[in-house]
């Protein structure tokens, strides 16, 4: 999913138990703060670790962005997606009102 | 398939806009590619960005950027304006200009992306024996074949590729396609298996469709002795997909339905792995009644247990995974910036 159609979601569903936290892979900081801002962006906006205490590549195992994982609220990883077609959204949006 | 070659495209365009910005403007090709580069990243519609690589398709035809303005014009153009026919006849009608084989390799494979909804007359073995007859086929471009070859259902050269394509699945092969990227031997043998895999899984796949059927079970069964899989612990491979759409094919409803019950549960898919197991389910159970059920509960048996983690946001914060999701549900998305 492309950040900025999380931005929505995210404001309609936190109040139900809803967060979102997004991981840069390349720390690439000064265009991610950019672009944060730009695009007004409020939740949780974290750096990928350098080397081997990085997490994307060697926890889970990421090779292709954007790629997200819906987690329940007893921390299990119930969907995953990958890329950015437009309609995304609405079916990820199923998936969080399922696991609400 | 070619949704995620796209993607990929879009990271080399990327990848390629921050190389050229770099270099001294030697020609009118290269001069236009730059002000395309620069007006890129201010355009928000599909038509304009599709108008955009067109115009410089049109005027510059035969350039290094061919492959990728082809496929521009496919993905915005044919996929986000669901105007597939005139897509194709953008980039056919520069096609016979291209003269490098490599250019003409990849906008003739964009084209060929487009023959579930248009008429392309192309034949695939062409486009790839006139790069083949110039030097060795890559392993990506090995792929790139067979995939598309597995969409026109063409087996003997989804076969033949395929099985070019295992021989190339080495560590050796995989850093020779990355010259200036530094991994690990852990990571290049990991890169290097879940090639491997992948190729044993679409020779299976066409041995299958060709009627061999015991080879095609073989090779899946390498396929999996090779244990490539993602985080969610299932093949990061379309190995589920195919052998279990091979066993429901075969009667085997209680192996399609485990195979294809692992591939659909998370919808890690565009394989369409939830139609066949629908498929299985209902052939096993006499009927559909009970399917979405018994799908959430295979998702809840198969699901990991993400493992806490600490990294920094932007004000330097060290922030744990557990702090902001404990007792809430989380989407952890994983990006980067272009």
């Amino acid at each position: 999913m492309e950040l900025p159609r999380l931005q929505p979601l995210y404001e309609q569903y936190k109040d139900q138990g809803f967060e979102v936290i997004a991981v840069e892979a390349k720390r690439d900081t000064e265009r991610a703060k950019k672009f944060i801002e730009e695009k007004g962006l409020t939740y949780t906006m974290l750096e990928n670790a350098e080397e081997d205490a990085e997490i994307v590549g060697s926890m889970f195992k990421v090779r292709s962005f954007p790629s997200s994982f819906l987690i329940d609220r007893d921390g299990k990883v119930m969907y995953f997606h990958l890329g950015f077609e437009a309609g995304d959204e609405e079916h990820i949006e199923e998936e969080i009102k399922t696991l609400l | 398939m070619s949704r995620k070659t796209t993607i990929l495209a879009l990271v080399v365009l990327v990848g390629l806009a921050g190389a050229c910005a770099k270099q001294e403007q030697t020609s009118p090709a290269e001069e236009a590619w730059s002000e395309l580069v620069e007006a890129w990243n201010g355009l928000e519609t599909a038509e304009d960005k599709a108008a955009l690589a067109e115009n410089y398709l049109a005027e510059f035809p035969d350039t290094e950027h061919s492959g990728s303005m082809a496929g521009m014009v496919v993905y915005y153009r044919g996929h986000e304006m669901e105007d597939p026919q005139g897509a194709y006849d953008v980039v056919a009608s520069i096609f016979e200009q291209i003269e490098d084989p490599e250019q003409r390799f990849e906008v003739g494979m964009e084209m060929l992306s487009l023959a579930d909804s248009v008429e392309v007359p192309l034949e695939l073995a062409e486009v790839a024996d006139n790069l083949a007859a110039e030097r060795p086929l890559t392993y990506g471009e090995h792929q790139q074949v067979v995939e598309a070859a597995a969409d026109l259902e063409e087996w003997s050269i989804v076969a033949a590729h395929a099985g070019a394509a295992t021989g190339l699945a080495t560590p050796e092969a995989y850093q020779a396609d990355y010259p200036d990227r530094e991994f690990t031997d852990e990571d290049l043998a990991e890169r290097a298996q879940r090639r491997e895999a992948t190729s044993l899984a679409y020779d299976g796949w066409a041995a299958y469709n060709m009627g061999d059927t015991e080879p095609a079970f073989a090779r899946y069964a390498a396929a999996d002795d090779i244990g490539s899989v993602s985080y969610l612990g299932v093949p990061n491979t379309p190995l589920n997909t195919f052998w279990g759409r091979s066993a429901l094919g075969e009667g085997d409803f209680d192996a399609a339905i485990e195979l294809l019950g692992a591939e659909a549960a998370f919808g890690n898919d565009g394989s369409g792995a939830e139609v066949y197991l629908r498929e299985a389910y209902a052939a096993q159970n006499g009927n559909e009644e009970g399917f979405d059920e018994f799908l959430w509960a295979t998702r809840n048996e198969l699901a990991t247990t993400v493992d806490d983690f600490t990294l920094l946001d932007y004000e330097g914060n060290e922030i744990s995974m557990a702090d902001v999701s404990t007792g809430k549900v989380t989407l952890l998305a994983f990006w980067f910036p272009t």
